[in-house]
């Protein structure tokens, strides 16, 4: 109820029926007061106009002389319906309509001045007469049921029409009511669709009304606007999302080479390794092959010995089969340049954003005679060292690349990182050497790129200060006409 | 006498080239790292040097370098356990592939064999060496 009473259609219907409360009475008394006073007035006017036109013709004719006569003439005006009764006062003896019983009361009664002072329903009136010496009086009574009845119908007409009128009114207001709150509707459901998620709902109405169609204008750029947020919102998810995943394949990718790298230098540390024991073991052995007779007894021996350094140095051969994926790739003419911004491009994807990067590429288009995957893992692996060493307060990673002398180009990695002492850099290039906890790296990365810089002909040498920074230096042979 | 120089850090590996080649007819000398073997060479070139490249120091292909610098005819023989070089291809006994070749006879060696290899392979490369 207090729901109904709060809705557009239940508010206006309650002022409505506050006003009606007041307005219908007002309008219903003022009425039936005119209907009332119109009705009186013309039957009063009426019944004095008929008894005084009767009494004119009374005084001026001789009617009178003769009470037959009289008494016929008052007959003629009761048998005419005009009035109950009739009769004439004259020198004191009553002379009344033998068509009526002339009730004893007329004298008494006089004349009526107000339509309603007697309740027997009959309006009384005496009329003086004057007739050269006679005096007398003429009484008249006039029925006031049909004028009262007449009174009574009007009466309910008029609660009828404004009953009506009431009702018609309300309805009428319940109507525009709904014709205003029905747009509104259309729109709330509408704005629940868009709440729900359905961004193509229209915030429309079939309403022509002004407002309400600029309402709903106004509301549909709202949602326009904010369907074009959650769209934007969520594309820049996406998108974050997309880059979370591409982040990852990178790193992943990096660890997968890092890993190979890490295989193929331990195999190769150990093939390095055994092959340089391989060699006495193997120019001794023959040695004393060739020494000793053909049938001496320790001939056989010697040959064991000989068959199983072959056998070791096929193991060996066996275990660099690991570092096979990098390994047996033709050296080419590679653009250390191109390479470079490839390898930077890469690192610039994984770099916190507290470090900035310079690139300061000179002689695009130089070669050196190598491996473009392998060099582009040097790079990877000195900035990832740099910004490592910035880590915690930011700082710049300058990477050039330039000419040193002819035939040489340069390679330097620098950064503004923590630096290292004098005994940490004679060390670095060792395999299993790290600064990193325990977990945090191999202490192979550095050897490696030490191995596939000398692979490639070239040097790396270092140049650090404890809190000021490092510097990488790679040098590398220039690839000749010859080879491009 | 052809006199050969070998220049590398593993003792075991210059005395065995020494014994091999000594008893077939050279007069070798070895130096056990890349500065002292520059030294030797300067002081009393061989016909030959034996020049392992993964030295400390002063790196085998550094040593190649100066040597050809001040001797362009010299004769020099590169040989390497090749392990560390991963990324160049391994076959023992043989030249190793013609990349590394490239990469060797670009700081001047005129030839590169990989450890291990067989006495005979040695006197065999040695011996051409001194004959051109």
């Amino acid at each position: 109820m207090r729901r109904l009473l709060n809705t557009l259609v239940g508010r206006l219907v309650l002022l409505q029926l506050c006003v009606y409360g007041v307005l219908l009475p007002v309008l219903f008394f003022g009425l039936d007061a005119v209907n009332r006073s119109s009705g009186i007035s013309s039957f009063t006017q009426h019944a004095r106009g008929y008894a005084g036109s009767l009494a004119r013709e009374l005084e001026l004719g001789d009617i009178l002389e003769s009470p037959s006569r009289t008494v016929v003439f008052l007959d003629g005006s009761v048998e005419a319906r005009e009035c109950l009764y009739a009769a004439i006062e004259l020198n004191g003896r009553v002379l009344g309509s033998s068509a009526t019983e002339t009730p004893g009361w007329v004298q008494q009664r006089g004349d009526d001045l107000q339509f309603g002072k007697s309740a027997d329903g009959v309006y009384a009136v005496a009329i003086p007469l004057r007739r050269e010496s006679a005096v007398g009086t003429l009484y008249l009574g006039f029925d006031k049921q049909p004028t009262l009845a007449q009174l009574r119908l009007v009466r309910q007409r008029i609660i009828e029409a404004l009953g009506v009128y009431g009702v018609a009114s309300i309805l009428v207001t319940v109507f525009v009511a709904r014709l205003i709150s029905h747009p509104l509707n259309q729109l709330q459901l509408a704005s629940r669709r868009v709440a729900k998620g359905d961004s193509t709902a229209q915030l429309g109405t079939d309403s022509t009304m002004v407002e309400i169609v600029e309402l709903s204008r106004d509301l549909d750029n709202m949602r326009g606007e904010l369907v074009g947020t959650a769209e934007r919102l969520r594309s820049e998810m996406l998108q974050r999302r997309v880059e979370q995943a591409e982040r990852a394949k990178l790193e992943s990718h990096l660890r997968h080479e890092q890993r190979l790298a890490t295989v193929g230098t331990l195999a190769g540390g150990v093939a390095h390794e055994f092959n340089n024991i391989l060699v006495p073991m193997i120019l001794y052995t023959e040695e004393a092959l060739d020494e000793i007779s053909a049938d001496h007894a320790a001939r056989p021996h010697l040959e064991r010995v000989m068959k199983a350094s072959n056998r070791a140095s096929q193991v060996v051969t066996k275990l660099l089969a690991f570092s096979r994926p990098m390994a047996e790739r033709p050296f080419e003419p590679v653009d250390l340049v191109k390479v470079t911004n490839e390898a930077l491009d890469l690192s610039q994807a994984l770099m916190p954003p507290n470090i900035e990067l310079i690139r300061n590429l000179a002689m695009p288009g130089a070669k050196v005679l190598g491996d473009a995957t392998l060099l582009n893992q040097v790079i990877l692996n000195l900035c990832s060292n740099a910004v490592q060493a910035m880590r915690d307060r930011g700082g710049i990673l300058t990477v050039s690349v330039g000419s040193l002398h002819e035939g040489t180009l340069e390679l330097r990695v620098q950064d503004t990182g923590i630096g290292m002492s004098a005994d940490i850099q004679e060390r670095i290039f060792e395999p299993f050497f790290t600064t990193r906890e325990v977990g945090q790296g191999t202490g192979l990365g550095l050897s490696i790129v030490h191995g596939i810089v000398a692979s490639m002909g070239g040097a790396i040498s270092v140049n650090s200060e404890p809190g000021v920074g490092s510097e990488f230096r790679v040098e590398l042979p220039q690839a000749s006409a010859a080879h491009a | 006498m052809p006199s050969v120089l070998v220049i590398d850090d593993e003792p075991d590996v210059r005395d065995s080239i020494r014994q091999v080649l000594g008893r077939v007819g050279f007069d070798v000398q070895t130096s056990a790292d890349g500065i002292a073997g520059v030294e030797d060479y300067l002081n009393r070139p061989p016909d030959v040097v034996i020049v392992d490249i993964i030295m400390p120091r002063s790196s085998g292909l550094e040593v190649i370098k100066k040597i050809r610098a001040d001797f362009p005819g010299a004769r020099i023989l590169a040989i390497t356990g090749g392990g560390n070089f991963g990324p160049l291809g391994y076959k023992p006994g043989t030249l190793v592939t013609a990349a590394y070749l490239a990469s060797a006879t670009q700081s001047g060696a005129d030839a590169v064999m990989t450890k291990p290899f067989h006495r005979t392979e040695l006197i065999d490369v040695v011996r051409s060496l001194v004959r051109n």
